[in-house]
């Protein structure tokens, strides 16, 4: 499920505290994008990110699902009713310029983004972005709160797999309708019951060990020239784009 | 109910990170170390089950659970569904991360609106009565996530306002499910571990 693989390449090596805050102002460059020009630009550095990176490609398209399918159903709803000039009609049914046009940037900037992001987790382990969030001192709180539910995430998925294969047993998979309904709310409510008696005896096991609510994570590593040299790299090509953009 | 990658103007997505932030600090200063557990576990736990399919006809759909979340967690709600929303776009693509702001307040102010309204009523009404009220709160979370995620939509352009309203009334639909769902949720609860929301 995870998109990170080990790895040596340089996108790997990139401090990851300069890498979530350049990839953070890319991405936001790249949601400010209008033309064809310099999406197609801007979809080149994602892919060629992607490359460097050598994320495991199966995993990007699992997260590409979701997305993909989003994009379709806004093609077709923009390409049906955003109005203006028309280029085909199938009887009443009208197909739109704008929308297409409209709906195609949409979704090469969903497409770059998501290749960013996956550039981003591909290359970087979840306890390296949680140390570098400590450091850019978000609230511990709330760090604490997202190492924790990464850590138990994969216990209740593995927790509801049991669970549905036991209902399987008892033929679940047979009912249908408001029993279904009934019958999968009574299994959610038991995963939350036990994860909340989980989480009574985490609590005290916690207080046991002197928890204080403030994790300590390894040492930063000095930042090198390489790193600020990347992020210049980034930034200065989107800042580029935009401003041709703007210029034309 | 997410809003993915590439709709939004990225002044609208600062914006919401700037209110999701603020959001978050003022629920956070809220949550007491002692509950960190807590919120985390049944935050893994509400991601995992929002993933559960529900057969509706031909098709299945998955659930935001906002309004049960709310009820369970109280105020320490927020920080949860960010830490959800923040893996459900790191680990499946839904949402994403230059909308996890906007996608914060979708799902966050919904949730505490809904969870006032249920301190109130749970002060008034005998416990026998309160799978309904979460029933009709948990409707209301999800109306009130798609009213606010569709006047975001519609906040791009003009040409988005139909993407909005049909939005709007595919939601309507999962907004009725997961008022039932609600419903069966809580009742079950309060007869099997009722300090899981009357202690909120």
């Amino acid at each position: 499920m995870e998109l990170f693989i080990a790895n040596k390449s340089i996108i790997h090596s990139w401090d990851s505290r300069i890498k979530i805050l350049t990839f953070f102002l890319f991405i936001l460059g790249i949601a400010s994008l209008k033309s064809f020009v310099g999406l197609f630009f801007v979809l080149l550095i994602s892919v060629f990110s992607l490359f460097l990176s050598k994320t495991n490609l199966n995993n990007l398209l699992k997260i590409l699902k979701a997305p993909l399918f989003f994009l379709a159903f806004t093609f077709i709803i923009l390409g049906l009713s955003s109005g203006g000039k028309i280029i085909y009609n199938i009887g009443p049914i009208n197909i739109y310029y704008n929308g297409l046009i409209l709906s195609a940037v949409i979704s090469l900037r969903a497409i770059s983004i998501i290749f960013i992001f996956a550039t981003l987790f591909g290359s970087t382990r979840f306890s390296e972005i949680f140390n570098a969030l400590n450091s850019f001192h978000i609230p511990s709180i709330f760090v604490c709160i997202l190492l924790f539910t990464w850590r138990y995430i994969f216990l209740y998925l593995e927790s509801i797999s049991k669970l549905f294969s036991a209902a399987k047993l008892k033929g679940y998979s047979k009912i249908k309708g408001l029993i279904h309904i009934k019958t999968t709310t009574n299994l959610l409510t038991t995963l939350l019951i036990n994860s909340f008696e989980q989480s009574e005896r985490v609590k005290a096991s916690m207080v046991c060990r002197g928890f204080n609510g403030t994790i300590s994570f390894k040492e930063n590593h000095k930042l090198k020239p390489i790193d600020f040299f990347i992020s210049v790299l980034y930034l200065f090509s989107i800042t580029t784009i935009i401003i041709f953009e703007l210029w034309k | 109910m997410h809003i993915s990658e590439g709709l939004l103007d990225p002044k609208i997505c600062i914006a919401g990170y700037a209110a999701a932030t603020v959001l978050l600090g003022i629920t956070l200063k809220k949550t007491s170390l002692d509950s960190v557990p807590k919120v985390s576990i049944m935050g893994a736990a509400f991601f995992t089950a929002s993933l559960i399919h529900f057969k509706i006809g031909i098709t299945s759909i998955h659930l935001t659970l906002i309004g049960l979340t709310s009820l369970i967690l109280g105020v320490s709600a927020i920080p949860a569904i960010s830490a959800g929303l923040f893996f459900q776009a790191a680990l499946f693509g839904h949402g994403g991360l230059s909308t996890l702001g906007i996608n914060i307040l979708i799902f966050g102010l919904p949730s505490l609106i809904v969870y006032g309204l249920f301190v109130f009523i749970r002060s008034f009404f005998k416990h026998k009565y309160l799978p309904f009220f979460a029933g009709i709160l948990s409707f209301i979370a999800s109306l009130l996530s798609t009213l606010i995620a569709s006047f975001v939509i519609y906040l791009s352009g003009e040409s988005f306002a139909s993407l909005a309203w049909i939005f709007s009334g595919a939601n309507l639909f999962l907004a009725f499910i997961e008022g039932i769902i609600a419903y069966i949720a809580i009742k079950r609860i309060l007869f099997s571990k009722p300090q899981l929301i009357l202690n909120t």
